[in-house]
């Protein structure tokens, strides 16, 4: 025998891809226990908002139950309320029907955003998508933990142009989730020195609609910037990222909607991310 | 004559709620906390206007109940009451005349609407 082959492959990428669709995986089934958990917390939340208008309609000396009840017993109802009022009472229950109702309208986001396995093309608004995902910044607890989203200004800087692109609108905002969340931990744990900004901004660019998160944070480095796509790669403490919600933001972008997304970013200034996407959801020919 | 409703919910906090709601409306108000005990009280009584529905209740769903309803007592309405986000109405509810009028997603924020087309459906006026 005169030749011997030996063939080496490496297979540090296809680990890392299959190690990526097992997280893809995990993220979907946690997506479907979220659709599940917000249908049980609709029950309990029920009861709360249910109630909250009962204690306040049998307080009211307006309805003749409550008139009737008043004078067996022989209380004085007028008072009562007046009472209930002046201690700041009657606004208690108030805040407990708008906590539940606000609660409520959390869920019926997550319900939104959890629904979508299958990819579903549909015009969606573009300012519409952008709302939504500013309210559900507001109320990620990971995000709360460190950081009161309510600190960020989000400049909005819309060209009415652009009203509507041919997209998953769920998928798209979980982009732009990423995209404002990594934006408002970066000028958080960074010491940002206040106002930390972030301007979302649309625009039509012919076939294609434009949308940029921009932030006035720390910046990242050339070096980082290549890398920043990669799965994995991730600059944040062990067990605060995956490092995988960019490289996901690539695939939804680049694969499902045909579009492309880029970075640009100068350090001590600020990171802007820019997403393009054909109107008709598909590249114009 | 005031409208009698019958409330079909597996969860008591909103079998109560809505019932306290509807009688200070001055309704009648029973309830059934599965689709069989409503099934049961129907057989003994079918003089509710109003039957307002949860969907996902323990053995028999909220759709079977209707058509088990329907069957029992022909002239009962029906209110779909449901937290579900999935859900949509079978067709041959919407062939009773079920349609989204007469859904109600939990939680309802503000009863009144809801006791409002009771009170319209108890009169024939929906």
């Amino acid at each position: 025998m005169s030749h011997a082959v030996i063939r080496v492959d490496d297979i540090t990428n296809r680990v890392r891809i299959e190690q990526m669709m097992v997280q893809t995986e995990k993220m979907m089934s946690v997506g479907g226990l979220a659709a599940g958990m917000a249908h049980e917390i609709n029950n309990p939340l029920s009861g709360v908002l249910q109630s909250s208008q009962n204690i306040l309609r049998r307080l009211s000396p307006d309805l003749e139950p409550n008139r009737r009840t008043a004078e067996a017993l022989g209380v004085d109802l007028e008072r009562v309320y007046r009472y209930l009022d002046e201690r700041g009472i009657l606004e208690f229950v108030n805040t407990i029907q708008q906590s539940a109702s606000r609660a409520s309208h959390i869920i019926a986001d997550m319900l939104a955003y959890s629904r979508s396995t299958t990819t579903d093309f549909q015009p969606a608004r573009v300012e519409d998508m952008l709302d939504t995902v500013v309210r559900l910044a507001a109320s990620d607890y990971d995000l709360k933990k460190k950081y009161d989203f309510k600190q960020v200004e989000i400049v909005h800087d819309f060209d009415p142009e652009l009203e509507t692109l041919v997209c998953d609108h769920t998928e798209i905002e979980q982009v732009l989730l990423n995209l404002v969340k990594n934006a408002a931990q970066a000028m958080a744990e960074s010491g940002t020195p206040h106002p930390h900004r972030i301007i979302l901004r649309t625009r039509r660019e012919g076939e294609y609609g434009r949308i940029e998160v921009q932030d006035n944070g720390p910046g990242i480095d050339k070096q980082t910037q290549r890398r920043v796509f990669e799965p994995f790669f991730t600059t944040k403490a062990v067990g605060v990222g995956t490092g995988l919600g960019l490289s996901v933001s690539y695939f939804i972008i680049t694969d499902q909607h045909k579009g492309t997304i880029d970075v640009s970013s100068t350090p001590g200034k600020g990171t802007c991310f820019t997403i393009r996407l054909p109107l008709q959801g598909r590249p114009p020919s | 004559m005031s409208p009698r409703v019958l409330i079909v919910d597996d969860e008591p906090s909103i079998v109560t709620g809505l019932r306290v709601f509807l009688e200070d409306e001055g309704m009648q108000v029973g309830s059934a906390s599965s689709g069989e005990e409503a099934v049961d009280i129907a057989r003994n009584d079918c003089s509710f206007d109003v039957c307002i529905m949860d969907i996902r209740l323990p053995g028999m769903n909220g759709n079977t109940a209707i058509r088990a309803l329907h069957e029992i007592c022909p002239l009962l309405k029906f209110i779909i009451h449901t937290g579900s986000a999935e859900y949509s109405i079978p067709d041959d509810l919407r062939a009773m005349g079920i349609d989204e009028r007469l859904f109600f997603a939990k939680p309802v924020i503000d009863m009144t609407p809801l006791s409002e087309t009771v009170a319209a459906l108890a009169i024939g006026r929906v």
